[in-house]
């Protein structure tokens, strides 16, 4: 039976559902899979085979860094297959201009080279940019940055952080950082050191593979004075 | 606002449009940044036409923009980041130029290489000026961001020249080495080292230190790039092999190189004891010994053994991994036309011709 009043809804023009590889979870998407949604045995794979890659890409790095900054790293840690390629590779680092890379970050610490450099003009911009900064101008003013570095198996992330210069020469000190929850324990664990570049602190923090998500903060404080110098804030992932 | 993914799903395509509006915007200001960079003063015979080659043959501007992108999603300003973008799009045509002469290449964006061009001798020249000349704009930094994030960004560069040196003496040493026995994991090591950290790593963390002031860690994006950079790397061998005039690259270049693909890898592992004699055969050969037929058989063998449904699927898989690095290092910031292109940039890795 028609009625010729009755509002219908008009016929889908797609004869399946809009469902395909982008409509997952994150950011093209909002449907959460299943927790039990099977998983492409390839597809587990290839993932699993890219964390290890990067994983152990990021392990090095992060102990080269240690030893470097140690100072004790030496050419006896050269990777093997690396040594036997160590003809091809130096050619090939001439070629990519690393040892210019140094030698221009060389240059720049020297504070003669640099005032000099800073005195040069800078390009004229391109057609349309009339906002071109001026030169010559830290933006950044009298702060140092504070860069965070975790470790542990637990995946973090740390909010944009500057600290207060010390009047004088110091330590820095932190007592937790600790979660809007008084539940939750803290961190504790946290260390501080120089930049690589020398141009800021780096704060090491462990995570404990059982530290629940989310967000924590302190005060660091100079460690003569304990004057506060900012605040450090991180968000522990789940 | 955001991007609405559902409706562009229902219109077949997933891609963003802002991913082919910012790769515009942003590249056509990298280009005039670059041509300003590359034209010399006073005429150079042999030398600039050479220099200017290759960046005006077009090319997709995906590594400046992606630097770009990052910064202003952290909050610079297209100014601020101009020169980066023009250094790392010179460094890129450089590396293009020394790679296609190591690789043999005969065709680059769909005209002949450099060195087909003017010879070897001239075309390394090029490249080693170019690679020169990419530190001018970020020499040029140090009056516009200031010292700390100007070393800062040679910091991250460094360490982007040694592991893509280290990525490229991998894949030559297995090719003039010979080497068989390569593993999926060997060729993601590979991939990771050669291309995802000068396309997809270096310039992210450009951007980020840029956009932040030096206050976020440019780690925070490693594991992002790595991933958008493997499937990225993967697409490209995929596209090798049904290349086209469009695409600008000789159709099965790569297997005329004899180059460690995932596919090449994955039939090597599954084919018979005969067929995978074969193709160790193969290998051996140098490069003009190779004829078109061998080409072809291994060609039909990647086929047959299903190896390119395979390195389809794994890129996906490891888009996947890249959608889900996104969240976790750009979830926290406010929406923007930036944070969607570098998010659409994981579809347009495979929709891209």
């Amino acid at each position: 039976m028609s009625d010729p009043d009755r509002i219908t809804r008009p016929q889908p023009a797609r004869e399946t559902p809009f469902r395909n590889s982008w409509t997952g979870p994150g950011p093209m998407g909002g449907n959460q899979p299943p927790p039990d949604a099977a998983v492409d045995e390839v597809v587990a794979h290839a993932v699993r085979i890219g964390y290890q890659v990067i994983g152990e890409n990021i392990r090095q790095g992060r102990r080269a860094a240690d030893r470097f900054s140690a100072g004790d790293y030496g050419v006896r840690d050269v990777p093997n297959d690396l040594t036997q390629l160590s003809t091809r590779l130096l050619q090939l680092t001439r070629d990519l201009s690393a040892t210019a890379f140094d030698l221009f970050g060389a240059v720049l610490r020297d504070p003669t080279l640099r005032s000099a450099l800073q005195r040069n003009d800078p390009p004229r911009a391109p057609s349309g940019f009339a906002d071109w900064p001026a030169p010559g101008v830290p933006p950044e003013g009298r702060r140092v940055p504070l860069t965070c570095d975790f470790r542990g198996a637990r995946h973090a992330v740390a909010a944009p952080a500057a600290l207060r210069y010390a009047d004088q020469p110091t330590t820095l000190s932190v007592a937790g950082l600790w979660s809007p929850n008084q539940s939750l324990p803290p961190l504790r664990k946290i260390s501080f050191s120089a930049a690589a570049d020398g141009y800021g602190v780096v704060a090491t923090i462990f995570i404990p593979d059982d530290q629940p998500a989310g967000t924590y903060s302190g005060v660091v404080c100079d460690g003569i004075t304990h004057l506060p110098l900012g605040t450090l804030t991180v968000q522990v992932l789940s | 606002m955001t991007y609405d993914w559902a409706d562009a799903i229902g219109r077949g395509r997933v891609t963003p449009d802002v991913v082919p509006e910012l790769l515009r915007e942003y590249g056509a200001a990298t280009r005039a940044t670059v041509e300003r960079y590359l034209s010399a003063d006073r005429p150079a015979p042999y030398l600039h036409d050479l220099l200017t080659d290759y960046p005006r043959r077009g090319g997709k501007m995906m590594r400046p923009c992606i630097c770009i992108a990052n910064a202003r999603a952290f909050g610079a300003r297209l100014e601020d980041a101009i020169q980066s973008a023009a250094a790392i799009e010179i460094l890129h045509n450089a590396l293009l130029i020394h790679d296609d002469i190591q690789d043999e290449s005969e065709v680059r964006r769909g005209q002949p290489t450099l060195h087909a061009l003017h010879g070897v001798a001239l075309a390394i020249n090029a490249g080693d000026a170019m690679l020169l000349l990419a530190l001018r704009p970020l020499l040029d930094n140090l009056g516009s961001l200031g010292e700390r994030l100007c070393l800062r960004i040679l910091d991250v560069t460094q360490t982007m020249a040694r592991e893509t040196a280290e990525g490229q003496a991998l894949e030559l040493g297995w090719r003039d080495g010979i080497a068989t026995d390569v593993t999926e994991s060997d060729y993601l090591t590979m991939v990771l080292k050669k291309t995802a950290w000068m396309a997809t790593i270096w310039p992210a963390q450009i951007g980020v230190l840029i956009g932040a002031r030096g206050a976020a860690d440019p780690a925070r994006v490693v594991r992002f790039g790595f991933f958008l950079g493997a499937s990225f790397q993967i697409q490209d061998d995929l596209l090798n092999l049904i290349a086209d005039r469009a695409y600008g690259k000789e159709l099965n270049g790569d297997l005329y190189e004899a180059k460690r693909t995932l596919m090449l890898i994955h039939a090597r592992q599954t084919c018979s004891a005969r067929e995978r004699d074969m193709v160790d055969e193969f290998l051996g050969l140098r490069r003009r010994d190779r004829t078109d037929e061998q080409v072809r058989w291994l060609s039909d063998l990647l086929e047959r053994q299903g190896s390119v449904a395979y390195a389809r699927k794994v890129a996906g898989a490891l888009a996947g991994a890249a959608l889900h690095e996104f969240s976790l290092a750009y979830g926290h910031l406010p929406p923007s036309r930036d944070k969607d292109f570098i998010a659409g940039l994981v579809p347009w890795v495979f929709e891209r011709t």
